[in-house]
């Protein structure tokens, strides 16, 4: 056991001091985020507009830095998100959170660009012991699907008043804010000394807004038009489960490594769809027509993964993910979807790859620099909603990272960088280049757990 | 080694590791940039929001049925003969807020008259005008209806003036003084006396007196009084059917009526039950200057109305709702706009709207100026014109025009 583990006694309410500050902190970075996030979150992928939004990979803080490869990926520095059945290893309280920064830059086939930039909440975990390596249990909050899009169209349009005969320039703009939220509750539970499994009940939730807007450059001193602002706003909630496991074996090509083989189920999930169409801002808004109510029925998704520690400096890891997204099904009109067609749709596939490697192992009386996580992966996706039916929406993504850690034993700071591209400058499509900055803060800490004196 | 550090002292690099971290973040948020170029446009296929223009005509002027309840105490007088117009007769009605001072009352009246400043012209301004002064017999109140008349005396003198004259004193009869001594000089004159009224004799001009300026100067050995005008009326007679070219409407203050007209949306620009969003509605309806202009001789002055405000009304409704307000441009053109005028055809797209012209709400204007073309004397107390043309005529008919944005 870590020597860490065996500390100074304290009183329980001196160990909750901190890691109640932390939960503030978390509480009020989701707050500040939620409204600001609102204001600034058009500045994402043109092709978020479509289906359900762009589906998100949560791996955490580990997992970010090494291609999202993490249906295997266990360590007791981290709640694995991907996977419930990695829950059963817990030592310590821990509280993560992430937020990722992306800078974009969309092309088309005429080499036009736009360059957009935001900032998001990529995830909050927080998972605890029931029994120490036995059973655990996490709680996370990630979004799901995010739809995050901005694009114009300028033109203009004579005045229609025969006392100005002059022209005057508008600009639609269209834009998507919002998408699925999950929040994941569940329980890993280690059966055997080489297999845990574990389950989680998944509330999703989430509003999709579409707007689109006419403005008016008027100027001053001419004829005041009126913008137009439509928007159209979708409430989406349900549930579903997913089922994870993870198979773990010692010594099995060198002395002291170690290999993993870990999966996820989730369920297909119907989700409870209201939408509304409102016309002008803010108090002025009018609802135009009835709300629509309906279904998505989106369908099962798995991921398989596999990690091999060589020894406590390395990690390897690898994982696919695959959900049938052709089956997708919705009463409710989708950008994109054709009810009764899979045009446009394709089975979502994930892949990824990559290593972690710390110089000191598992040595916590090293240097610094030495206990310094490095990470590099690679990643490649195909989404499954394409606004060109003959043409699948692609991502491929690098990304390196670093896991410092921090003078307390279990809080690490862990900073990734990624840097992709998705779709093609081709036709009607878009190519982005994204380059996405994340950090995310990991802390573990004794909670309910009767200090040990050594 | 494990470093050394105390409890506290964790703690506090724990919390100072969380506010780094929310500081970063929000950081992020505020340092988001925007930059969205049409790139990917055309992803959205015909997702519309294109605004267009449409050009919807009004209907044919009617009478309305708003009367102004407004009456300033400039009292009219005159007879004209409009060329354009026709001809008219005004009878001025005219009463005054009785003052008082011991002084006056302890002597008796030695000399009364009417002191009247002019404030209007309306016709031949070298016209010299001739008119009776009468005392009125029973009394009268602001409210009203156009067309009465109330009982007055015998004449009590003819006076002549030019329409040029800025001021016209008009003495009265030391006989009428004489049996008035008493109720001049009494604390309740303004109870007893209930004005007078002016008749036009001959001439060619409707003149406007008062009320700043006007009054019923009376003497005594030992003080003076000036007796201000109160509130005045007009009887206004058109002695002859104003000659109003065919395709015209002849809006007049003092006589009216006001021009009321509707707009419906035609289904070209909408379809029902599809929602539609005006971004700009403008009005223009045209003013024949042209024709009051011809065979108007020199000399001849005849003001227009030239601001009018927009009105609404809701159906069944009798209350109205300004929409705006357009002051005549060069050439003839009232154009009515605003906000408000768009999203109430947006909101009644549906609906057979109705309007109304009116002379500007007196609320909001200037009192202190008698000849300033803003002001409540220039609108309320004149016979100032204006010839709308009607439905018909072609390119300077009524008309709205229309920016909107199809929402489906």
């Amino acid at each position: 056991m870590p020597p860490f583990f065996h500390t100074k006694p304290h009183s329980v309410g001196a160990a909750l001091r901190p890691a109640a500050y932390a939960v503030l902190c978390f509480a009020a970075v989701l707050f500040a985020a939620a409204p600001a996030g609102a204001q600034d979150a058009r500045d994402g992928s043109l092709y978020s507009r479509f289906g359900l939004g762009a589906l998100q990979t949560h791996a955490g803080g580990q997992g970010a830095g090494i291609g999202h490869a993490g249906y295997a990926l266990h360590s007791l520095h981290y709640v694995n998100p991907n996977n419930p059945g990695t829950w059963a290893d817990q030592t310590l309280t821990r509280i993560s959170a992430g937020f990722a920064y992306q800078s974009l830059q969309i092309s088309d086939a005429t080499d036009e660009t736009s360059r957009l930039a935001s900032g998001h909440l990529s995830g909050v975990q927080i998972g605890f012991p029931i029994l120490e390596r036995k059973l655990g249990v996490a709680l996370g909050f990630a979004p799901f699907s995010r739809v995050s899009y901005h694009v114009g169209d300028e033109g203009t349009i004579f005045s229609g008043d025969p006392a100005r005969p002059d022209t005057v320039g508008y600009r639609v703009n269209f834009f998507g804010t919002g998408g699925i939220q999950q929040i994941t509750g569940g329980i890993g539970y280690r059966a055997h000394p080489n297999l845990a499994v574990g389950a989680s009940l998944n509330a999703l939730f989430g509003i999709i807004d579409d707007g689109r807007e006419t403005i008016f450059f008027e100027g001053a001193s001419a004829p005041p038009f009126l913008d137009t602002h439509l928007e159209t706003s979708t409430r989406l909630n349900g549930f579903s489960a997913t089922f994870g496991a993870l198979f773990s074996v010692q010594n099995v090509f060198a002395e002291e490594d170690y290999i993993s083989v870990g999966g996820a189920f989730t369920l297909p999930a119907s989700l409870s769809a209201e939408r509304v169409t409102s016309l002008g801002q803010s108090l002025d808004r009018d609802t135009l027509g009835a709300t629509l109510s309906g279904a998505v029925d989106m369908p099962w998704r798995m991921g398989l993964g596999v990690a091999y520690y060589p020894d406590a400096r390395w990690t390897l890891s690898a994982s696919g993910e695959f959900a049938p997204w052709t089956r997708l099904k919705s009463t409710i009109p989708l950008p994109g979807y054709q009810p009764g067609s899979a045009g446009g749709l394709s089975n979502a596939v994930q892949l990824g790859a990559g290593a972690e490697f710390i110089p000191a192992g598992a040595d916590l009386l090293a240097a610094w620099p030495a206990r310094i996580a490095w990470r590099l992966g690679i990643s490649w996706d195909r989404a499954y909603i394409s606004p060109d039916r003959n043409t699948n929406i692609e991502t491929a993504m690098l990304s390196a990272g670093f896991g410092l850690p921090t003078l307390i034993p279990g809080a690490r700071l862990d900073l990734n960088i990624q840097a992709g591209m998705r779709g093609t400058a081709s036709d009607d499509l878009v190519r982005d280049v994204f380059y996405r900055f994340s950090m995310s803060v990991n802390i573990g800490e004794r909670w309910f757990q009767t200090p040990k004196l050594r | 080694m494990l470093p050394d550090v105390s409890f506290q002292y964790r703690d506090r690099v724990k919390i100072a590791l969380f506010t780094l971290f929310a500081c970063v973040c929000m950081g992020f948020l505020l340092a988001a940039c925007d930059d969205p170029a049409n790139v990917g446009e055309d992803l959205l296929g015909a997702a519309g929001g294109e605004p267009h223009n449409a050009v919807e005509p009004l209907s044919s002027l009617r009478p309305g049925e708003w009367t102004p309840s407004d009456r300033p105490a400039r009292a009219l007088v005159g007879m004209v003969d409009d060329p354009a117009l026709g001809r008219y007769e005004v009878q001025g009605y005219f009463d005054i807020t009785a003052l008082s001072s011991d002084d006056f009352r302890a002597g008796s009246v030695e000399s009364a008259e009417l002191r009247l400043r002019r404030t209007y012209v309306y016709g031949d301004s070298t016209s010299a005008l001739r008119a009776a002064l009468r005392q009125v017999e029973e009394a009268w109140d602001d409210d009203i209806s156009a067309g009465a008349s109330f009982a007055a005396g015998p004449v009590i003198t003819e006076f002549a003036f030019n329409a040029a004259d800025t001021l016209v004193v008009v003495p009265l009869p030391d006989s009428w003084i004489s049996e008035r001594d008493a109720m001049l000089r009494d604390e309740n004159l303004g109870d007893l006396l209930h004005g007078f009224r002016i008749e036009p004799i001959s001439g060619n001009a409707v003149v406007g007196f008062g009320p700043q300026g006007s009054s019923l100067f009376a003497s005594t050995g030992s003080d003076s009084l000036a007796h201000p005008f109160a509130k005045a009326y007009p009887l206004v007679t058109r002695a002859a059917s104003a000659d109003v070219p065919e395709g015209r409407f002849l809006m007049q203050a003092g006589l009216g009526p006001t021009p009321e007209f509707s707009l419906s949306v035609s289904s070209d620009l909408h379809a029902e039950g599809e929602p539609l969003a005006v971004n700009r509605a403008t009005f223009t309806l045209w003013a024949d200057t042209l024709t009051l202009l011809q065979g108007t001789p020199a000399h001849f002055e005849r003001p227009l109305l030239r601001t009018l405000d927009l009105y609404t009304r809701a159906p069944g409704d009798t209350a109205y709702t300004v929409l705006g307000r357009s002051t005549m441009d060069e050439e003839g053109r009232f154009v009515f706009e605003g906000t408000g005028l768009a999203r109430l055809i947006e909101e009644r797209i549906e609906e057979n709207i109705t309007f109304e012209l009116r002379m500007p709400n007196p609320d909001g204007l200037p009192t202190t100026l008698s000849s300033d073309e803003t002001s409540f004397y220039y609108y309320y107390s004149s016979l100032n014109p204006v010839l709308f043309y009607d439905a018909g005529a072609d390119d300077r008919a009524p008309a709205g025009f229309i920016t909107f944005t199809p929402i489906h």
